[in-house]
């Protein structure tokens, strides 16, 4: 069993980034209804590119972290960038077999929750409010 | 911090005999003895109560009602013996009055949509309250929506306790119904029942008591009571899951037109139209699960058994946790209701619920972390979720031991 809490998702879920003061472009919410958990996320897009991408809310370490290294790596992405890594993260957290993760950077340590399917939803809360935003 | 609470010694003593009664709580999960705290939930099953269902299943497995058969005689009278000892169980006048469902959850939704079709209408009230399960608030929703009847909540104290003086306000000629749990799931309220009952009786409002956290922790007289309905799941109680009770007032049930449609609730059919059957069988409609009636007639037993041994240890219980959690640091106790029994809810400075009940499960320590089905009480609370330890006739302090001393390592990792 991996280890789930490693130090890389604490700091995010410690100091989480782009959290808070979401501004004034276009919003979504979303609620994990197991624990009423919500998150916020905003996006700034200019010239179809994601450049500013923030969020707020209260969650557990993993929705916020997973939240938080979101922001971190969709920034200057376009939208179809920006599905891209949230497809290969999905693929990564439920595929049958443990994936190569290597091409994820820093949102690799996210996958450590295959081996905890209760919190799977945790993870992918900000995930799902993404794709909202994205058809938007 | 109160010294700690005595535990019954002559009790306490026959827990590793009835600790052995439950084989899934000798295993380990994640390399450690399991500690199951999260009782409220469902329970644990007893070897008496597994073999019970094997043994119908191997020997007398059969439709009810419907045969004339040996088989079907047995399976008939098996499951008509468990009606007649829940009854003797909740002390009911009579076995019709005890319906068998898959739950409380069913037995609730049988009284909204039932009882709710003849007796409410648009501007009618029902009474709930802040303390409520959703299966206790959703099914009066629905029949609000339904009829144009009006939903009342009685509030609560900062503590957990119910407003009495609010709830005396909100009983009017409108009101149709009052639907509250006996004990309240996320925080252990036992609520002054009687009461609640006496009062709506003086406005000529009839009660339903959610009983799913009541009857396993304490003995349940529906006379003494003077309840009108009283819903409760057998898996809470050390039976299998997919059967519950529903008690009701013969007078109510005879005026209330059936629940659903099909075989066993019809005494005869035509095509110009259908006559009921009589109590029971005219709320339960097509095979019921016959098994698990066997299992819960089997986990009445064990309980009754042991229900007068279990209260004080799990009173002394109670005690120590509560204690043993208020002592440890960053951790505090959700509401300081009056009265409290079966579960508590604490919370860890800066630890969201979930990773705390991660954290424990590694380390072999079951608990709940959540909104325990009541999201109206924790926004009334002012919380998103809560951890809760709950506990069954199995529990011990070693348990509670085990629980905080697993705390240290979700505050150096979170804190
Ligand atoms: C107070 C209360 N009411 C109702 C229920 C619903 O019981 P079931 O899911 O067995 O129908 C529960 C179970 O969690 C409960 O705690």
């Amino acid at each position: 069993m991996g280890d789930l809490y490693q130090d890389i998702l604490l700091d995010h879920h410690r100091n989480p980034r782009h959290f808070g003061e979401l501004g004034g472009g276009p919003t979504v919410e979303r609620k994990n209804p197991l624990c009423g958990d919500a998150i916020r996320l905003a996006m700034d897009p200019a010239d179809n590119r994601i450049c500013d991408l923030r969020f707020d809310g209260h969650g557990c370490a993993l929705s916020i972290a997973s939240a938080s290294l979101m922001c971190c790596a969709l920034r200057d992405k376009d939208a179809g960038a920006a599905r891209a890594v949230a497809a290969e993260l999905m693929t990564a957290l439920t595929a049958k077999e443990p994936p190569d993760a290597a091409g994820l950077g820093e949102l690799a340590c996210l996958t450590t929750v295959r081996d905890f399917p209760m919190r799977l939803n945790c993870v992918t809360l900000p995930w799902t409010a993404l794709d909202e935003l994205l058809g938007k | 911090m109160n010294a700690p609470a005595s535990i019954p010694t002559t009790a306490a003593a026959k827990l590793p005999a009835i600790r052995e009664q439950f084989p899934t709580l000798a295993q380990t999960v994640h390399g450690k003895p399991l500690v199951y705290l999260d009782n409220a939930a469902t329970t644990q099953k007893p070897w008496c109560v597994i073999n019970a269902i094997a043994a119908y299943y191997e020997h007398d497995n059969s439709n009810v009602h419907r045969g004339v058969h040996a088989l079907s005689q047995r399976a008939t009278a098996a499951c008509e013996a468990v009606r007649d000892k829940v009854r003797a169980f909740v002390n009911a006048a009579e076995p019709a009055e005890i319906l068998f469902t898959s739950g409380t959850t069913e037995a609730i939704n049988l009284v909204a949509s039932s009882y709710g079709a003849n007796a409410v209408g648009s501007g009618d009230e029902i009474v709930i309250s802040t303390l409520e399960h959703h299966s206790n608030i959703v099914p009066w929703q629905l029949l609000c929506e339904r009829s144009g009847a009006i939903l009342r909540v009685i509030p609560i104290s900062d503590d957990g306790d119910l407003d009495l003086d609010a709830y005396r306000g909100l009983l009017n000629k409108r009101t149709r119904l009052v639907a509250v749990g006996h004990v309240c799931n996320a925080l252990g309220t036992v609520n002054p029942i009687h009461e609640i009952i006496d009062l709506a009786h003086g406005n000529g409002t009839p009660v339903l008591v959610d009983g799913a956290q009541a009857i396993p922790h304490m003995p349940v007289d529906v006379q003494a009571l003077d309840c009108d309905f009283y819903a409760f799941s057998g898996h809470k109680v050390y039976g299998p899951t997919g059967i519950g009770v529903l008690y009701g007032k013969r007078r109510l049930l005879d005026a209330m037109p059936p629940y659903q449609g099909g075989g066993d609730m019809i005494s005869s059919v035509r095509f110009e139209g259908t006559t009921y059957n009589e109590l029971p069988y005219k709320f339960e409609a097509g095979t019921p699960n016959i098994a698990g009636a066997v299992g819960l007639g089997t986990a009445v037993d064990f309980l009754q058994t042991h229900l007068p041994e279990f209260i004080p240890l799990e009173a002394a219980l109670m005690e120590y946790a509560e204690s043993a959690l208020a002592a440890v640091d960053g951790v505090t106790i959700v509401g300081a209701p009056q009265q409290r029994v079966g579960a508590l809810s604490f919370l860890i400075d800066n630890v969201h619920p979930h990773d705390i009940g991660t954290v424990v499960d590694l380390q072999g320590i079951a608990i709940r972390a959540g909104h325990h089905c009541a999201q109206p009480l924790m926004e009334r609370l002012g919380l998103a979720s809560t951890a809760r330890v709950s506990f069954g006739i199995y529990n011990t302090t070693a348990d509670i031991d085990r629980l905080t001393a697993a705390i240290p390592e979700v505050v150096r990792i979170f804190g």
